[in-house]
């Protein structure tokens, strides 16, 4: 119970971290504004290109990779901020495990990242119409937090690559984009070309994204469970390889004596 | 032009300016062009080979204009700058004109590869209109970026607005879609901003127009163009004023 509480009150601390430094106005502008101006942005193209009947589809879809804010801008870029702070050597020489450290981060921003896609939803119920049925509340649910998760996977080992880099943001920007682009938020993973098609399926969000409407058109969850447990496997699967990237590196500085160097 | 140069030389040495200049023209493209892959050459001409552009160019400007102060006064260097005998206004304006070259860049960049990517013929109608066009859009560019740019020399909130005033404009200016799909509530915000008119010149290059509605599209973006230049030139001499008076320029 107690490695819990502590492992809740490290996520509580390293988000209050992250925002601490914004004024309640900023944190608006970058939680609710900016998210709703992508969504409302992507979702106005969707409306002039696929017509104005429905587009809950693009909607979901747009609102499920805002999730990527947290990923890459939150826990993607943890290490590197422990870095420039000149805090990672302290973290790693530290007696706890680093993997102590840095999951219970992982939880404040799948959480967060949850929120975003509300936000989303909600902007796209304001302003487009979006309407979910109440009786597929609870699975959308579930999808957004397994989409959640598994983006906070990728972001995991992005930010574990980026330790590699001087500047991590040319990563962090273009791993947000590569999900906006492949993961079928804006157009068909059909239409794409087959070698491109291959990348979808190896991203987080492209099986969520696809449960999420199915589920909005009225399928059942368990219909299409190979889905969720996809998006689950895959979500795990990019934790482990970013966190043995990240000791695996953090192996290799030691004995280089690289740990701070850019 | 010391200004320009150096700005032109270090931008690009900015992970994040390297994002904006080389990738996202890509990426923005290539999602723009998916989703208007089966639209008409015209449509394809309008809002992904030019329209891609003219986001990023925005991208480029809207993040340098406002980093860069920003950037001056995280250094500690913006006291400097202020009081340079070059004048803080030409320093700006040098630093605006690096980024332009490289937000030019982006829309080449862009076009490229579109052109490249997809199997789409380019249709313009009035090429004169649209190299006109263009042109007007970079110096109305360069006007926004000198007003913002002023402005945020007395924000404190510059890294936030810079991240949140992307999309509005694109939104708002029709870039890459008809203005018509727009709210009619929000349209006069729309026509007060000057990438409406380009956007709107551009277009009627690429689908024809009349002579009158040419004429128009072109005066309201001369106009509020100028209007621009002579905001950000008043702006100028309130910063003046107001930082010597709060004494706070560098104070975040």
């Amino acid at each position: 119970m107690d490695s819990i509480k502590r492992a809740l009150r490290k996520a509580m601390v390293s988000y209050k971290g992250l925002f601490g430094m914004y004024s309640v106005k900023a944190y608006i502008m970058v939680e609710i504004i900016g998210p709703m101006f992508q969504l409302s942005f992507f979702s106005m193209v969707a409306t002039h290109v696929y017509g104005s009947d429905d587009i809950s589809k693009w909607i979901i879809g747009n609102a499920m990779v805002l999730t990527y804010m947290n990923a890459f801008f939150g826990v993607g870029a943890q290490f590197i901020q422990e870095r420039s702070m000149g805090t990672l050597k302290l973290v790693i020489a530290a007696p706890s495990n680093s993997f102590g450290i840095f999951m219970p981060r992982v939880i404040m921003h799948t959480l967060d990242g949850m929120v975003s896609v509300i936000i989303g939803l909600v902007s796209g119920a304001l302003l487009f119409g979006f309407r979910l049925p109440l009786s597929q509340w609870i699975p959308f649910a579930l999808v957004i937090l397994v989409a959640s998760f598994s983006a906070m996977g990728f972001g995991l080992l992005i930010g574990a690559l980026g330790l590699l880099t001087r500047d991590i943001n040319l990563l962090l920007n273009l791993a947000s984009m590569i999900l906006l682009a492949f993961t079928g938020a804006n157009f068909d993973i059909s239409k794409l070309p087959v070698e491109m098609a291959h990348i979808s399926q190896v991203l987080p969000l492209t099986r969520s994204i696809e449960l999420a409407r199915k589920i909005h058109s009225g399928a059942s969850l368990t219909t299409h469970l190979d889905l969720l447990i996809g998006e689950v496997a895959l979500g795990l699967i990019l934790s482990v390889i970013g966190f043995m990237a990240f000791r695996y590196l953090e192996n290799l500085s030691r004995v280089k004596g690289t740990l701070d160097l850019y | 032009m010391s200004s320009c140069k150096n700005q032109f030389i270090m931008s690009i040495g900015r992970a994040t300016f390297q994002f904006c200049v080389l990738a996202q023209p890509i990426v923005f493209g290539f999602i723009l062009g998916m989703m208007y892959l089966e639209k008409s050459d015209q449509a394809f001409t309008a809002y992904v080979l030019i329209g891609s552009g003219i986001m990023c160019f925005w991208s480029s400007i809207c993040f340098s204009s406002a980093s860069d102060i920003n950037r001056e006064r995280f250094y500690g260097t913006l006291e400097n700058l202020f009081v340079a005998p070059s004048g803080f206004e030409m320093i700006v304006l040098g630093k605006i004109l690096g980024n332009t070259i490289w937000g030019v860049f982006s829309m080449i960049v862009s076009a490229c590869f579109v052109l490249l990517f997809f199997d789409k013929n380019m249709v313009v109608d009035n090429v004169p209109l649209l190299v006109f066009g263009l042109l007007a859009m970079i110096l109305s560019f360069i006007a926004i970026a000198f007003m913002l740019a002023g402005l945020f020399t007395l924000s404190r909130s510059a890294r936030v607005l810079m991240n949140v005033m992307e999309h509005p404009i694109n939104i708002l200016c029709g870039i890459v879609f008809p203005l018509e799909i727009l709210p009619r509530l929000v349209l006069p915000i729309s026509y007060i901003l000057s990438p409406t008119w380009a956007a709107k010149v551009i277009r009627l290059s690429i689908y024809g127009g009349t002579a009158s509605d040419i004429q128009t599209s072109v005066f309201g973006l001369l106009t509020i163009t100028l209007v621009y230049c002579i905001i950000a030139a008043r702006a100028f001499k309130q910063i003046d004023y107001k930082a010597r008076i709060d004494a706070s320029l560098g104070v975040y």
